[in-house]
């Protein structure tokens, strides 16, 4: 069981992640430091974005730092679940090959899997992930394979729908966070992006990361020490059970939104799954803060990326989701009173 | 005849048609009623100005002025009766009240055509004017003033009343209204209602901190961590002064509620809760 003293120096490894990662990476503090936090609390990122805003690099330049072998899929609409496991080839010789797919060629030691695109693969793709994402194994050549210090980033642009499938919610539920990863706004940050050829070059900016910075066949454990030494007071406890109570019935805690009906807005709350993401996000946060109790500040901090995707809206309200989502946690965090 | 007599007969001539204009001639003057006049009445006298050769045009109207003890002239006019002649007229008032029957006179006066070829003269006229009381003996020399009827004001008493009574009880619901309002209002402000609570419970017990927490988040209008306090002095920026202490309770809060408890001497709830109510009320003014 790791010591306080080992929690303090993994926690200035994880402060010096998202250091590194800022090398390559501008203007995006928060999505470094919400990257960081699902690292840390064993959980697999979702990002979202508009076309070109380093969404790929970001993940890229984690995966640098975090060390353990990488992969990566580009997702296609012609991509099948096989694809994943293996790969079929003639040899040199004339003979057919079959080998290792991108998800088993690693073995134990994959540590990284990062799904481009994941929108452009088609649900049976997405279907044998999710096995991987939630028991981190797959079975294949009559056995079961492994990856216990996997960690799935993926990303998905949010302008093209044309050729893509919608992750169903199961899918999404899975996913600790999803993120929004903006455009730049600030003035010095967008001329550097344009002008900047040190920004230009991907490869050469990731390569500005110093690589393998955290021991990851040790981060299962770290995560869990995590998890075991941040303490979560009776009253917090009720805190996060109200914000559960609030996804599932906002109207109870006086969350109202504009032009929404509100006691046809919800068909389901949060999953347990999605507060159990929250409550060791927030744990992480905490840690990072170097505090030994949770917040509300630090359930604040993640609880629009934990539960905006997971909270399911009527069909009619559904087309909305982007801008209701958000609306709706940040009312229940505004409205669920604490101390209580 | 010589010329100079040849002359003289047309000087003559003109000499006797001027010694014939400037004869008097009386007026015909339609006089007034010559009896029955008290003190105040009008006397009117009538002066035809149409005569049958020409009009009398005057070369000054009389004056107006008094002209004797008993009578004063106003202003005299000229009217044109329907069939177009032209009457002076002239209206004296009776000014002066005698002890017994008098007979007066309208005094004789003329006036001159503006050709210098006419004179009217007007006659005096006599009037006999009267005392308004007799001065016999034995005739009381005032009677006393009409006694006046009274007239049944009960009805329009009652009725103002009524509508007084009405107007007042109105009034005073409408102030009681409006005092009660205010005093509910004053009441259920936030510091109000927590103060309320903390005078049921000990002030270090949770519900205690739980209540001013609850006052905060009124005064917001949102839940409020220490991290979100710039929104309650956005909203409520008459707390500022207050700020430090009110940030002390929120770290202490925190501490207690998800910490390791609180450390170091604890806020007073209470006073804290007393000073923001009196500012709160200083603001509701």
């Amino acid at each position: 069981m790791a010591s306080d003293e080992q929690l303090q120096d993994w926690r200035a490894r994880a402060l010096r992640v998202e250091e590194e990662v800022a090398k390559a990476i501008v203007g995006q503090r928060d999505t470094i430091r919400l990257i960081n936090v699902a690292l840390f609390a064993r959980g697999h990122v979702l990002l979202e974005g508009d076309v070109g805003v380093g969404k790929t690099t970001i993940l890229r330049a984690f995966s640098r730092a975090i060390g353990g072998d990488f992969e990566r899929v580009e997702g296609t609409v012609d991509l099948m679940p096989g694809d994943l496991i293996y790969h079929t080839y003639v040899d040199a010789e004339g003979k057919p090959r079959i080998e290792a797919g991108p998800l088993l060629r690693h073995g134990e030691r994959l540590a990284t899997f990062f799904f481009n695109e994941i929108n452009r693969a088609r649900p049976q793709v997405q279907s044998l992930l999710l096995r991987a994402m939630a028991e981190r194994t797959v079975s294949a050549f009559n056995r079961e394979y492994r990856f216990p210090h996997m960690i799935v980033f993926a990303d998905r642009n949010r302008v093209e729908k044309e050729e893509t499938f919608e992750l169903a919610s199961a899918a999404r539920d899975r996913f600790m966070f999803e993120l929004r990863m903006p455009t730049p706004v600030a003035p010095e940050i967008r001329r550097a992006l344009v002008f900047d050829p040190a920004f230009h070059d991907v490869d050469q900016l990731i390569e500005r990361v110093t690589p393998a910075i955290l021991p990851w066949q040790q981060l299962n454990e770290i995560g869990a020490a995590i998890q075991r030494s941040i303490h979560a007071s009776e009253v917090l406890e009720r805190y996060v059970l109200d914000l559960w109570d609030a996804s599932q019935d906002p109207v109870r805690f006086g969350v109202r939104l504009d032009g929404v009906d509100m006691s046809k807005l919800i068909l389901a709350g949060v999953s347990p799954r999605g507060m159990m993401s929250l409550t060791r996000a927030a744990r992480v946060v905490a840690w990072l803060a170097g505090r030994t109790h949770i917040t509300p500040a630090d359930i604040h901090a993640v609880a629009p990326w934990t539960l905006g995707h997971r909270v399911f809206f009527t069909p009619v309200y559904e087309l909305r989701r982007a801008q209701l989502a958000t609306a709706l946690i940040e009312q229940i965090l505004e409205h669920v009173p604490t101390p209580r | 005849m010589s010329v100079r007599n040849a002359l003289a007969l047309p000087i003559l001539l003109g000499m006797t048609h001027a010694v014939a204009a400037q004869q008097s001639t009386p007026a015909i003057v339609e006089q007034p009623r010559p009896f029955g006049y008290v003190i105040g009445d009008l006397v009117t006298q009538r002066v035809l100005l149409t005569t049958s050769r020409r009009d009398f045009e005057p070369t000054a109207l009389p004056p107006v002025q008094r002209v004797n003890i008993w009578l004063e002239r106003r202003a005299p006019r000229i009217e044109k009766t329907s069939d177009g002649r032209r009457w002076l007229v002239v209206d004296y008032q009776l000014i002066n009240a005698p002890q017994a029957l008098t007979t007066v006179q309208l005094p004789a006066w003329a006036i001159e055509d503006k050709s210098g070829g006419e004179r009217l003269q007007i006659p005096s006229a006599p009037i006999s004017v009267a005392p308004l009381i007799s001065t016999s003996s034995g005739a009381d020399p005032l009677r006393p003033d009409r006694e006046p009827s009274i007239i049944d004001t009960a009805p329009a008493r009652a009725n103002v009343l009524l509508w007084s009574i009405a107007l007042a009880v109105t009034l005073a619901a409408w102030l009681a209204w409006l005092q009660w309002r205010n005093w509910l209002d004053s009441h259920n402000r936030p510091f109000a209602r927590a103060l309320q609570q903390l005078s049921h419970v000990d002030e270090t017990a949770p519900e205690a901190w739980q209540a001013v927490h609850r006052a905060f988040d009124q005064t917001a209008g949102r839940v409020l961590q220490i991290e979100t306090l710039p929104a309650l002095f956005e909203r409520a920026p008459y707390l500022q002064p207050r700020r430090a202490e009110i940030e002390r309770f929120f770290a202490q809060s925190n501490e207690r509620f998800f910490g390791a408890g609180p450390s170091g001497e604890p806020v007073s709830v209470r006073a804290l809760c007393h000073e923001l109510r009196r500012i709160e009320r200083r603001h509701e003014r």
